[in-house]
């Protein structure tokens, strides 16, 4: 059978999605918390393991330079990119929010919104007819609306505890996040067989 | 857009060129074969045709030039569109069959990349037949084609314009719902769909179809079994039982092999119709090629012609792991003292008037010269040798040279 490359986020989810790996039967060679390889192959090598970082993986995957990728939604989500989404993997549940203080929302022509995701933040508040003015920030987002950098955030959150104890509200709750399974569309339909024996074993791995 | 630096050697594009000149000639002569006739449209276009025709392009996708009356126009966005409007204005009543092809470029400015606002298409339109069996034959020189590049592994993904459209009647969506919906069907994302249909009130066999079309995928006879076994509407049937006369009659060419249905395949182009497909090669994450048919996009130019056709990404096509291109070597190069130059111009022609390709260096500039030569002549002042990457041999007279050189040919 052919040499599977499957793309990897690190962070957040990387443990879960690795242990999940192994209780479907791939095993791979030192991959530990503090290694700091990026290529990793299992012991059939029929997987090769590419480690990158969260929001490349659906470019890895759209490109074809990946065939499978194991990353959140939120990153899917942001990058728009045209793939198959074969499976809810359950784990990395959070969800996105519109976040602020609490008299955020009020009585704004032009809402200033910053987040790590502008795509979802533009189509959110697009779909609600509010014109809004993205600001992309990579980390920290939650200082935006206390400097007054903007009136908003986007963001994922999973307890909440950044937001309360930097006195910012959730004002709206948006989409559920959790970790999938995402498929170039090419490898599916030239490795079908591979891929298709990959996700049942994952899904059983799940159920089991 | 491709540039190569080679080692020693500034080598702007020119084997990227040779390649793609090679496979546009490829995909020409096999058009051909099946009686297709090279045709080609207008790079500057009519604003207003993209604007008028419905379900087609995005406005903002369009490259606008202004002419010196004002009037607004557009490098050409799409080839199918013009050829159906000159064909729908020329004969409305089309009686014969028409077979074209073309290789040309659109331009649109979907990408970040300035370089990727041009993108070289070939194709081929079959207009006045609405036969499977033309689908099939269309189909069919689809694989031969994919067959001729030998790129490796490929792929062809059939499905029905028409199945997605027809669920959509069963349902009652708004517009937003009916675009989340195509992207869940398009990802095929299980997970969600079942949220999705959760959501709505839906009748129990369309639920049931509506979270199998995803899965429809593989090979056309099981897909096709499956597909049966579903509550279809009659509409549905209809469509399903097309695709399935599509696929025995692909059987008489024998390249049902790579071959897989699709039923939950959605293509953007909103004038599809009836089938429509797209073809994947292994290494390449994009369709390397995509098409249906579109009986109803001359509808909207006051005729009524069925029609089909394919374009192939011929950029996408050239991203593939360039290989040692064997164009890449210079058949002969002669080297000249300059009291040679008369003698060094008289081999050249001798041999160019053979269609050989060959250049002309004097010695003294021999270092700047870095391509692979086949066949090295060398006029020094007190001799003259023919040098190929085995032997050298000295000659006295051009016949000589030429019979030198012929011998090792035939030796090679």
């Amino acid at each position: 059978m052919a040499l599977m490359t499957v793309a990897l986020a690190k962070g957040r989810t990387s443990n879960s999605s690795i242990k999940l790996l192994q209780s479907a039967g791939f095993h791979f060679d030192d991959i530990e918390d503090n290694t700091r390889k990026l290529v990793f192959y299992d012991k059939e090598r029929k997987v090769k393991l590419i480690s990158v970082k969260a929001v490349d993986v659906p470019t890895y995957v759209e490109k074809g330079a990946a065939d499978i990728g194991i990353v959140g939604k939120d990153n899917i989500l942001e990058a728009q990119s045209d793939l198959y989404e074969l499976l809810d993997l359950n784990f990395g549940q959070c969800k996105f929010v519109v976040a602020g203080l609490n008299s955020s929302l009020q009585q704004r022509s032009r809402l200033t919104v910053a987040s790590k995701y502008p795509v979802v933040a533009q189509n959110h508040f697009q779909r609600k007819g509010i014109p809004i003015e993205t600001i992309k920030l990579n980390g920290s987002v939650e200082l935006a609306p206390l400097i007054g950098m903007a009136d908003v955030i986007v963001d994922i959150v999973e307890t909440g505890r950044t937001l309360r104890e930097n006195g910012l509200t959730v004002l709206e709750e948006l989409d559920h996040i959790s970790t999938r399974l995402i498929v170039n569309k090419a490898s599916f339909a030239t490795k079908t067989d591979t891929i298709e024996d990959f996700v049942t074993k994952l899904k059983k791995a799940l159920e089991g | 857009m491709h540039s190569y630096v080679k080692e020693n050697k500034l080598d702007l594009n020119t084997i990227a060129f040779k390649q793609k000149e090679k496979v546009i000639d490829l995909l020409k002569k096999r058009f051909s074969t099946y009686g297709y006739q090279q045709i080609q449209t207008p790079a500057f276009e009519s604003y207003d045709l993209y604007t008028t025709v419905t379900g087609t392009l995005k406005q903002d996708d369009m490259i606008k030039v202004i002419d010196r009356s004002g009037r607004v126009l557009v490098l050409r966005p799409d080839i199918t569109i013009p050829i159906t409007q000159q064909v729908a204005k020329q004969t409305p009543q089309l009686t014969e069959e028409l077979r074209y092809f073309y290789v040309s470029d659109v331009f649109r400015n979907t990408s970040q990349q300035i370089t990727d606002y041009e993108q070289l298409q070939a194709g081929v339109e079959f207009f006045g037949n609405n036969g499977s069996e033309a689908d099939a034959e269309i189909l069919a020189l689809v694989e031969h084609i994919l067959s001729d590049l030998q790129v490796g592994t490929f792929t062809i993904e059939i499905g029905h314009a028409g199945f997605f459209k027809e669920i959509l009647d069963h349902l009652s969506l708004t517009p937003e719902q009916t675009n989340q919906f195509k992207q869940l069907v398009q990802a095929k994302n299980i997970a969600g769909l079942q949220q999705f249909i959760n959501k709505l009130n839906m009748n129990e066999s369309v639920q049931n179809i509506v979270e199998q079309i995803p899965l429809l995928y593989g090979n056309p006879t099981t897909v096709i079994q499956r597909a049966k076994e579903l509550e279809l509407p009659a509409n549905m049937k209809r469509k399903l039982e097309t695709l399935e006369e599509i696929c025995s009659l692909l059987e008489a060419y024998q390249c049902t092999e790579r071959i897989v249905l699709d039923l939950g395949l959605i293509n953007h182009m909103d004038y599809y119709s009836d089938v429509i497909f797209q073809g994947f090669i292994e290494s390449i994450g994009k369709p390397i090629l995509t098409g249906g048919r579109y009986n109803h996009l001359a509808d909207q130019f006051g005729a009524s012609i069925p029609a089909i056709g394919f374009a192939f990404d011929i950029d996408l096509l050239l991203t593939l792991e360039q290989q040692e291109d064997p164009y890449d070597t210079q058949e002969i190069a002669v080297f000249y003292d300059p009291s040679k130059r008369k003698q060094a111009a008289n081999i050249a022609q001798l041999f160019r008037r053979n269609g050989q390709s060959v250049v002309l260096c004097p010695l003294e500039k021999v270092n700047h010269f870095h391509s692979n030569v086949r066949y090295k002549i060398t006029l020094k002042q007190t001799k003259n040798l023919l040098t190929t990457a085995t032997e050298t041999i000295e000659f006295h007279t051009n016949q000589e040279l030429q019979e030198q050189i012929n011998r090792l040919r035939e030796g090679a």
